[in-house]
């Protein structure tokens, strides 16, 4: 149950091309944010707003408070690794995992690859594989880009810090991957698949905000992908081993599950 | 070479409805039985939404049956479908291929998952060169009929042993269709056997050798085309230059079935022999045959028997 070599190269041609012209946004709207901190963080103005603003608006909003401003990991936490992060990374797992099955089983293309002596699972972990390969160049690169952006500020970092959060946001965005890929393989009609992964992001991550409102809410965290994953930490030099493995094996567990639904299911192609 | 036994497959009548439900008008196909022998070339005829695609869809693999199996050199099309699919070539119905790749890039992507054999490029420059298709053009590019001419590069390229084609000549034009004749005749020479799904008649009466019809799910009629274009009715459109001469044609013996002033339709079975001596009598000014629907031929043939 090998990769299709011959697939996973064409495949990843697409994708990759995606991947590349979403981490090179990232990469631009990072610079912008790094190349802006060293003004904001000595702006009196800036510093008044963060502070006069509730905690819970500024956890909604991704508002660095007033002492986040002024220390690096904590501006870059809540900045490059906030909402728009977030949201850039879910929307390229959700359509990637919806074009890698579902777009292919809608549109018809699946027709020609079934046809061929390439069993169903090999079709699957191939296209699994140009899934995982593409967000593994979508993080790297943004790290790097992270990394050289510092470099090109003079701002000092611990390098390794950066390396963990990138294997962690992997992690994530392997999960969200891998439900999506599972609601690809379920609907064979791509609005059904990108409305229930859409749906089950929107709800974790709305989770993961309900419990940053209120300490009563906090238990609320452990119950959402978006809970387990805490950039400030991890950049603060926390090893996170637990989450990180618990986020991969629930990606494994989803893909399991998805492959063997595919390998089994009837497909009107 | 080919052999469906009982094959089976329904769907839910309505999506709201939650339980499948069994009426005379059944969607998918219940209980198809036919053999196709091998070097064969076996239309599967029946209009749209009859149940031809799904009938495919057994023969390749995609869908599991509710009852009954589909066979390619005995080997089963569901459990055994990558050896089904390693002596098969097929052409989809729906021309839906990975757009942002060119022509040439999809036949490499399949030529690779086929295992990349020295004959499939070979082959694929011969028949590009024959259906003057531009491989080099983005397939988001092609029009239909061009991606028709890649699809159908595609399933003869493979030089398999079996041919499972799905409205091959949809969307070409006259004389594409001609080209694409002339290919599945030459593919038989070399003993190939070729399964054609159509809703055309003339397609199919200059290519295959045996058809069947399907209507709403069921196979209604397996038959020998010769026998069938033998017993055809074929209707001309005549126009002669005066009431006179109509009568005349009558008074010889001719099937007319309609008349308007000096304009008449004839109906003939088999030999055009008595049309052509009756016509010589007369001053024709127009002359035209109306083409045959495909299941009109058929209701003509099973006229009698009950069979529709």
């Amino acid at each position: 149950m090998l990769l299709n070599q011959t697939l996973f190269y064409a495949m990843l041609k697409q994708q990759g091309k995606k991947a590349i012209n979403y981490a090179t946004g990232l990469s631009f709207y990072n610079l912008l944010l790094i190349g802006v901190y060293p003004t904001i963080s000595q702006s009196m103005v800036a510093t008044e707003l963060a502070m006069n603003l509730p905690n819970s608006v500024k956890r909604v909003f991704g508002v660095s408070s007033a002492s986040e401003l002024n220390r690096f990991e904590s501006y870059v936490s809540t900045q490059c690794f906030g909402r728009v992060w977030l949201l850039v990374m879910g929307i390229y797992s959700i359509s990637t995992a919806d074009a890698l099955i579902t777009k292919l089983v809608d549109h018809g293309a699946m027709a020609y690859l079934l046809s061929s002596p390439v069993g169903r699972q090999e079709v699957f972990v191939t296209q699994v594989s140009v899934l995982v390969s593409g967000l593994t160049l979508l993080m790297g690169l943004t790290v790097l880009g992270i990394w050289g952006e510092m470099m090109l500020f003079n701002i000092p970092i611990d390098v390794w810090s950066y390396f963990r959060l990138g294997i962690l946001g992997f992690a994530l965005f392997s999960a969200v991957g891998a439900y999506s890929l599972f609601f690809s393989v379920l609907f064979d009609v791509e609005e059904y698949t990108i409305l229930s992964a859409s749906s089950l992001t929107f709800l974790c991550y709305a989770l993961d905000v309900c419990s940053d409102l209120n300490d009563r809410f906090s238990w609320v965290k452990k119950l959402t992908i978006f809970g387990w994953v805490r950039p400030q930490e991890v950049l603060d030099g926390e090893v996170p081993t637990i989450p990180t493995l618990g986020l991969f094996g629930l990606s494994t567990i989803f893909i399991v599950l998805a492959g063997y639904i595919f390998s089994k299911k009837d497909i009107h192609v | 070479m080919i052999k469906v036994e009982g094959i089976t497959k329904l769907y839910p009548e309505d999506k709201s409805k939650t339980k499948w439900k069994e009426t005379n008008k059944i969607r998918g196909i219940k209980e198809v039985t036919f053999q196709v022998n091998k070097g064969e070339v076996f239309g599967f005829l029946g209009p749209n939404g009859a149940g031809k695609t799904t009938m495919i869809r057994h023969l390749m693999g995609f869908i599991k049956p509710d009852a009954g199996f589909a066979q390619i050199k005995g080997l089963d099309c569901w459990q055994n479908s990558l050896a089904v699919k390693a002596i098969v070539s097929y052409l989809p119905g729906e021309m839906n291929f990975l757009e942002q790749m060119s022509g040439l890039e999809f036949l490499n992507l399949m030529s690779g998952m086929h295992g990349d054999r020295p004959i499939y490029q070979k082959r694929r420059d011969v028949l590009s060169e024959r259906l003057d298709l531009n491989l080099k053009q983005p397939i988001k590019k092609m029009s239909k009929g061009m991606k028709q001419k890649l699809g159908i590069i595609y399933a003869l390229m493979l030089d398999s042993e079996v041919l499972i084609l799905d409205e091959p000549t949809s969307g070409l034009d006259p004389l594409m269709q001609k080209v694409f004749v002339d290919l599945v005749l030459e593919e038989k020479c070399q003993g190939k056997t070729i399964f054609i799904s159509s809703h055309m008649f003339p397609e199919v009466e200059r290519t295959c050798d045996r058809v069947g019809i399907i209507r709403d799910g069921k196979l209604a009629a397996v038959e020998d085309i010769q026998k069938l274009r033998q017993a055809q009715h074929r209707t001309f459109e005549i126009t002669v230059e005066d009431e006179g001469q109509v009568q005349l044609l009558r008074e010889h013996g001719l099937a007319i079935v309609a008349v308007k002033g000096t304009g008449l339709s004839v109906e003939v079975q088999g030999d055009l022999n008595p049309l052509l001596s009756g016509l010589a009598q007369v001053n024709v000014k127009e002359f035209s045959q109306k083409t045959t629907e495909l299941e009109e031929a058929f209701m003509h043939f099973y006229e009698g028997e009950g069979c529709f």
